[in-house]
């Protein structure tokens, strides 16, 4: 108990207050400027939620992109997980480089990627040049600009997917793999009979986690768009400190987060029961 | 140790090392006005700082000032590094005068002002002083009884020398809630090698302010200054894009509004379009639809859309563009004719062109005193004393910016000069303040968006409609 106090404590001051206050404030109407001001409101706030047509294209976004983000990214991380998973000169290298984005300025990251994205001189479209491919407009694009988000997450976050896979990879007791040549399974035998069950908890672990950053999405969509082109890259969090902080409402801001946080409990009680599983090793 | 575990030791240091440099700001200082300016040495005709009585020309009239030991608290924002170093001096001879009251300064940069100011609030933590990023907020900071009142605590003669335009921006109800900080226009910045490469006439640079091109002359210019690759992408911007933070369309109303605001007039009858699109908000502050939507808005909002899907201007922000020869004319604040002198191709400065009027948005930031500050008397002593003729010159000098009062444009003989005779002219005819409404942050945040998404190709007509629903709904908590 010693030992989990300060994490505990910790857990206490900046997750579970700030989720009580927030919950508070949902039934006010409030503005940071003034908070003593604030009005009793009841559930007027999430009643208007349920109409703010901005606030649900918000949430379709958020989902879009978590979805997308998934169906990339764990795979990419898994099969880069498996392909560094073995001893070889300059593997170190490469994982720490596919892990660099990770420990990089999310603000820095988001500012080289709109250079990148530049639809008329950025290195992107300049490369496609050369190729004989057309120039994409990317982030002034409704079309592609969420795609474009997408992949700069992908960039950024696959490095942290791939070392989860990494350290499920590893724990795998290479016994089970030698058994399997004795019989003379292939290599993918091995992987679908093995690998993959014996995985499954990294993987519900590292779907869980990316879901989770999918949703806390922020600084991206600050820097590089402020949800445009016409909402189109208007993602939840970014809708919720528009509302906060741009058009002084933190109560219904602190509403929308509540309604949030409440989708991200279902969503994931939802993965955790459909990726369970009964495999030890 | 084990080699091995040594290495993962190292290892883990440099990860640790990593993550904490990850965690502090890193996000570049976004580019704004405020930044990069030249430092331009003080004449010595215009030095007028007497070292030996700092506190000459103060217009405090406010009580004797505590004996206790106090610590004044300052927000502001970051400057140029010559600039910061004038607070440093201003709050060393303070305190030296009065060596009780300790000023303890809290710096952030532009953009993060206002939300710096919200969540200090919020924790009850409020600043003694802090800088409002524009004087439009002044409404909403009184309307939500942050701000105290100045006037008691300022003389008379202060009072009368604060331009007319700046004085009614930052007062409430006859009460001034900001000190006449500085004033800003817009001016029309070009390359004039890159005209005369073009064989295009450059705009007129004169004091005579009906001698400014309007937009359709200005796009004549553009439209030959552009300069295109053979795959169609931009080589050379006819306009460079908004400056602001990040750049590019939508970064900030007060410097895109003026495409909208030109468009109207303000001797048109009040009830007319014409009058409601130079207004662009109603009267009580709370009401965007029929102001922001007119057809004359939409019109200039076409105009403005045009300028972007022929190429003229970017799409996006693009850093020091005219520094860089990338964009043959800029919009900018009077800042550029101090940011521009370094630069190495020959540059002029005309009036903003204009639509049926001569348009600049004429505001800047400014500070305010806190209503919950226990020492009111103490910080308006400060802030009367970094705002008395001798420091005035001082920043002026230091950052090129416009004066709020009138008597300093007399003691700087640079404002009879050109250009800064021109901009002066602008801040006293046709600088108007920027819509008053306690629900500016909301209004911008909107017009922003909505700028952008035409720039990007949303339909005028629709997006502006879509964007007056959208502020009158967020206003109707300010009614009433």
């Amino acid at each position: 108990m010693a030992f989990l106090l300060p994490t505990l404590v910790g857990l206490i001051l900046f997750q579970y207050i700030p989720i009580f206050v927030a919950l508070n404030n949902s039934f006010y109407k409030m503005s940071l400027l003034n908070p003593k001001a604030a009005q009793f409101v009841g559930l007027g706030n999430y009643i208007n939620l349920l109409s703010d047509t901005i606030f649900w294209k918000s949430v379709v976004n958020t989902i879009l992109y978590a979805v997308g983000k998934l169906f990339i990214q764990i795979p990419l991380a898994l099969i880069l997980a498996i392909i560094l998973n073995r001893q070889m000169r300059g593997v170190g290298i490469v994982r720490s480089s596919v892990f660099a984005p990770i420990v990089t300025s999310g603000a820095v990251v988001a500012v080289l990627w709109d250079l990148m994205y530049h639809p008329d001189n950025g290195i992107l479209n300049s490369i496609f040049l050369a190729l004989g491919l057309s120039k994409q407009p990317f982030l002034v694009s409704e079309s592609q600009a969420l795609l474009s988000i997408l992949v700069m997450g992908v960039w950024q976050d696959v490095g942290f997917s791939m070392l989860l896979f990494l350290g499920g990879l590893q724990n795998i007791p290479s016994d089970y793999y030698e058994a399997a040549s004795i019989d003379g399974a292939s290599q993918f035998d091995k992987f679908r009979h093995i690998t993959l069950p014996l995985l499954r908890r990294t993987l519900l672990l590292t779907v869980v986690m990316a879901t989770v950053f999918s949703f806390r999405v922020f600084t991206p969509i600050y820097v590089m768009t402020n949800g445009g082109p016409n909402n189109a890259t208007l993602l939840s969090v970014y809708y919720i400190y528009q509302q906060g902080f741009q058009y002084m409402s933190m109560g219904y801001a602190s509403a929308l987060a509540v309604v949030l946080i409440l989708m991200l409990v279902i969503i994931t009680i939802i993965q955790s029961r459909i990726m369970r599983t009964e495999f030890e090793y | 140790m084990h080699k091995k575990t040594q290495l993962t030791l190292v290892c883990g240091l440099l990860v640790l090392g990593l993550l904490f440099s990850a965690c502090q700001t890193t996000t570049q200082p976004t580019i704004n006005a405020t930044q990069s300016e030249k430092v331009s040495e003080v004449s010595p005709t215009e030095q007028t700082l007497d070292k030996e009585a700092p506190f000459k020309d103060d217009a405090y009239t406010g009580p004797e000032l505590t004996t206790k030991p106090i610590t004044l608290r300052v927000l502001r924002q970051d400057y140029h590094p010559a600039q910061n170093a004038l607070f440093d001096q201003w709050s060393s001879e303070f305190t030296a005068a009065h060596p009780n009251i300790k000023i303890q300064i809290e710096v952030v940069p532009f953009p993060e002002l206002s939300q710096k100011i919200q969540t200090s609030i919020a924790a009850g933590d409020a600043p003694d002083i802090f800088m409002a990023q524009d004087g439009a907020f002044v409404a909403s900071y009184v309307f939500n009884e942050i701000a105290l009142p100045m006037n008691e605590y300022l003389s008379q003669d202060f009072m009368k020398d604060i331009i007319p335009a700046t004085l009614n921006l930052q007062s409430v109800d006859g009460k001034l809630y900001m000190m006449p900080w500085e004033q800003q226009v817009l001016g029309f910045y070009f390359n004039r090698d890159m005209f005369e490469a073009a064989g295009v006439q450059t705009p007129p640079e004169t004091d005579d302010l009906t001698a400014a091109w309007t937009w359709d002359q200005a796009y004549d210019a553009w439209t030959k200054l552009t300069k295109k690759s053979t795959s169609g992408e931009a080589t050379i911007y006819g306009l460079g894009p908004p400056t602001f933070g990040a750049g590019g369309p939508g970064s900030n109303y007060w410097f895109e509004g003026v495409f909208i605001r030109s468009f109207g007039d303000p001797n048109a009858p009040k009830d007319s379009t014409l009058y409601k699109t130079w207004a662009a908000i109603s009267e009580d502050g709370t009401t965007a639809s029929g102001y922001i939507d007119t057809p004359e808005a939409i019109e200039a909002m076409k105009f403005y859309q045009k300028l972007h899907s022929e190429g003229i201007t970017p799409k996006v922000g693009i850093p020091n563009a005219f520094q860089d020869k990338i964009a043959a004319t800029q919009l900018l604040t009077d800042i550029g004719v101090s940011r521009y002198e370094s630069v190495d191709f020959n540059w002029g400065t005309a009036i903003i062109p204009k639509g049926r009027i001569l348009f600049s948005h004429g505001s800047a930031a400014g500070f305010l005193v806190s209503a919950s500050t226990k020492y009111p008397a103490e910080a308006m002593a400060f802030l009367t004393f970094i705002h008395n003729d001798a420091n005035r010159l001082l920043w002026h000098e230091a950052r090129g910016s416009l004066p709020a009062r009138i008597s300093l444009y007399e003691k700087m003989p640079r404002y009879k000069e050109y250009p800064r005779s021109m901009l002066h002219k602008m801040v006293l005819d046709y600088a108007y303040a920027p819509p008053q409404t306690p629900g500016y942050s909301e209004y911008k945040a909107i017009m922003d968006q909505t700028i952008k998404d035409i720039a990007l190709g949303a339909d005028p007509a629709e997006a502006l409609h879509k964007a007056a629903q959208q502020i009158d709904q967020q206003l109707a908590k300010y009614k009433k």
